[in-house]
């Protein structure tokens, strides 16, 4: 088969078995670059020039269904974290009603199936940071009631009942009331999510919850040693729990030459004196001065297939998905620029063999099989179990 | 039609026949207090406010409550001005509603709200929260409203609440003005296009002009019934002769013991009539809440405030 050809082929393969992307950050871009005025930054048109995501590129790339990323930054806390989320969900729901044509909403396995059916992108919402509940589980109950369907259980820090995986380790994975949420998770029905926690707090997880759980954009360890990525112990342990590990795309995660550069462009803003995520222009002007004497690594698909190559090893083809986490991260992989890429992912799989049935898997059917499942466990413990009112105070004395 | 034709037979004709008994007679008058209880049968009282107890005990559920009640409004108002504080005592109330599947329904719309009360159920309603919860963002106010909640304690008028109340009226969210000052009464009046409520009304301390703009808005003033029906009446006289009787209504009994037959006897003794007091009983907040999903309805096409 030619590349053309092995193309063709990936493109009619996501006619059929479209993509559920695991993150999109495209509702944090839309406040930050527009206040969330969608007249300002229409995404019917084409939006390449500030974003990775717009119409006529996610269906280019085959997407059928995209957990939307109603994110927070870890340094709001309390009622302001609360309020700022509910201000993403509404972006989310604003953005899916003025897009009806082309977006639909989605709450269950069984709507993006139906989605898939009117050839419409079904959209779920995904929070991204327990500490967007404040220590709240009423406020967990309301977000599952508004629509959100995984929650991350850190961002970037640690907060008061879990250990991010860039964060010191503060309480050696989950505390008593962290795993009360993530079984309150489980009763209501939102999925427990697993990047960018510690790997302390992904076993604590996977022994906490009865339901399958996501790693919404995480890749694998092994072939990139980063904290983001996942160990090979909690892959393997994928299979009995029967969820889904999604392959992100960030090139600073799941390159080595990657990861290596931006320590040292890292270490170049901080002797300069500034954060290593500073954004001003003069931070970017210091950046832009290292990166003219230090070539960027670039990553391409063949990247992101290596570490599918051996998510499949380690975790099973039944166990294995995609979350670029596209409008997230500054840069993309050669080939994979924007959400239009995914098909020429799939392009270099088939060229590494994988077959159509394990293809389908990897796209769509793993996550279509991890919401129905976490539904049934809800639908039978929220019959069996009233609604947990524990405190943070009372479990873990905090 | 088939129920209208089911006369017993024979009905027609007896008449005409004459009267093969002799005719019964006519049955005493009945005095006000068995009028007004007669009519609370049949028409069931909506609750301007209902609250939850500082600490919910699941041995005490269901809360005591008049037996005329059809429909409560659940008050979500907190001391504080957090959002999450609002979001737990929601929680609380759908668990109270959950755990009482025998006696309590949630209710989002007026249709829902008949709905329950056909089934033998009472409407619980969701709101007012408070004002200083919505923390100034539309967002959070359509979130509120996606989770149930119909009504907003507009305490407090800016520029942000010019907005909010447009935006309330695009979604379908009751204007609570309970507690307001007047300046903001007037204010809200003149932009709102949806009935305001009163879930907690003080027509005493309401003037004239006031009464007669609630009136014209089609505001619910919903007044709570003390021990002293002769009192509440007098203040259900005062909205009355000020806003007219399609703005009556009834907020909750200080004394639930008592009930609201008392109060409807003392109506009746000063010429309340009947149909004024299905008004009062549920007919007037029902139709502010149908008319607050219609102007929702014809209102969905404006576009999202930001």
């Amino acid at each position: 088969m030619s590349a053309a050809e092995r193309l063709a082929e990936a493109r009619a393969l996501l006619a059929e078995a479209p993509v559920v992307d695991g993150h999109n950050d495209l509702p944090w871009a839309l406040r930050q670059q527009c206040g969330y005025d969608l007249d300002l930054l229409d995404i019917a048109g084409d939006r390449s020039a500030s974003l990775h995501t717009d119409l006529a590129r996610l269906r280019a790339g085959g997407v059928g269904a995209q957990f939307w990323s109603v994110y927070v930054p870890g340094a709001l806390a309390g009622d302001h974290a609360v309020s700022a989320t509910l201000e993403q969900i509404d972006a989310v729901d604003r953005l899916v009603e003025r897009y009806a044509a082309d977006l639909a909403p989605a709450r269950t396995a069984d709507d993006v199936r139906k989605a898939r059916a009117e050839g419409r992108i079904a959209s779920l919402k995904g929070a991204e940071g327990g500490h967007s509940i404040d220590n709240s589980l009423a406020t967990l109950r309301a977000f599952h009631a508004l629509g959100v369907r995984y929650m991350t259980l850190t961002h970037n820090e640690n907060n008061d009942w879990a250990d991010s995986a860039t964060d010191e380790p503060r309480h050696g994975g989950l505390t008593a009331f962290g795993r009360a949420v993530v079984r309150e998770m489980n009763r209501c029905g939102m999925l427990v999510d697993l990047s960018h926690v510690a790997a302390t707090t992904m076993r604590d997880a996977l022994d906490a919850s009865t339901a399958p759980v996501v790693f919404s954009h995480s890749s694998a360890r092994a072939v990139c040693d980063h904290p983001r990525n996942i160990p090979d112990d909690v892959l393997e342990r994928l299979p009995a729990n029967g969820g889904v590990a999604m392959a992100t795309f960030v090139p600073k995660f799941i390159l080595p030459a990657a990861v290596e550069w931006t320590l040292r462009a890292d270490e170049n803003l901080r002797a300069h004196g500034r954060h290593h995520l500073d954004t001003t222009p003069e931070a970017k002007a210091l950046h832009a001065a290292f990166e003219a004497r230090d070539p960027r690594p670039v990553a391409t698909a063949a990247t992101v297939a290596d570490h599918l190559d051996h998510m499949r090893e380690a975790a099973g083809v039944d166990h294995i998905g995609i979350g670029g986490d596209y409008d997230g991260t500054a840069f993309t992989p050669a080939g994979l620029d924007d959400v239009a890429g995914y098909p020429n992912l799939i392009a270099e799989l088939l060229d590494r063999g994988w077959s159509r049935a394990d293809l389908t898997k990897l796209t769509w059917s793993n996550a279509l099989r991890v919401l129905g499942d976490a539904e049934a466990v809800a639908r039978d413990l929220t019959a069996r179990t009233p609604a947990s009112h524990a405190t943070i105070a009372q479990l873990d004395g905090a | 039609m088939a129920d209208l034709d089911d006369h017993p037979p024979f009905s027609a004709a007896s008449g005409a026949v004459g009267a093969l008994e002799p005719p019964e007679p006519p049955p005493p008058p009945l005095d006000e207090t068995a009028r007004a209880r007669a009519i609370l049968a049949a028409q069931p009282v909506i609750e301007g406010h209902a609250e939850l107890p500082g600490l919910l005990d699941p041995e005490d559920l269901p809360p005591a409550r008049a037996e005329e009640a059809g429909a409560q409004f659940w008050s979500l108002r907190v001391e504080s001005d957090d959002v999450i504080d609002t979001l737990r005592r929601l929680d609380t109330v759908r668990a109270l509603v959950a755990a009482c599947p025998e006696d309590l329904r949630l209710a989002h719309t007026a249709s829902e709200m008949v709905h329950a009360r056909n089934c033998g159920r009472v409407a619980a309603l969701l709101g007012p929260v408070s004002w200083t919860a919505i923390g100034g963002s539309a967002a959070t106010l359509r979130a509120y409203h996606a989770l149930g909640v119909r009504a907003v304690n507009l305490t407090r008028f800016d520029r942000f609440a010019r907005e909010a109340v447009r935006e309330m009226n695009r979604i379908g969210l009751a204007v609570d003005l309970s507690g307001a000052d007047q300046d903001t009464v007037r204010k809200v009046l003149a932009v709102t296009r949806a009935p305001a409520l009163l879930t907690r009304a003080a027509p005493d301390a309401l003037p004239d002009d006031l009464l007669r703009l609630l009136g014209e808005n089609g505001a619910v003033c919903m007044v709570a019934v003390g021990d002293d029906p002769g009192a509440t009446a007098d203040l259900l006289d005062r909205v009355r002769d000020g806003a007219g009787p399609a703005s009556t209504g009834l907020s909750h009994l200080t004394a639930p013991a008592a009930g609201y037959v008392p109060l409807f006897a003392e109506l009746l003794r000063r010429g309340w009539p009947a149909r004024d007091l299905v008004g009062l009983a549920h007919g007037n907040a029902t139709r502010a809440l149908r008319e607050t999903e219609f102007l929702s309805r014809t209102n969905r096409i404006r576009p999202v405030a930001a």
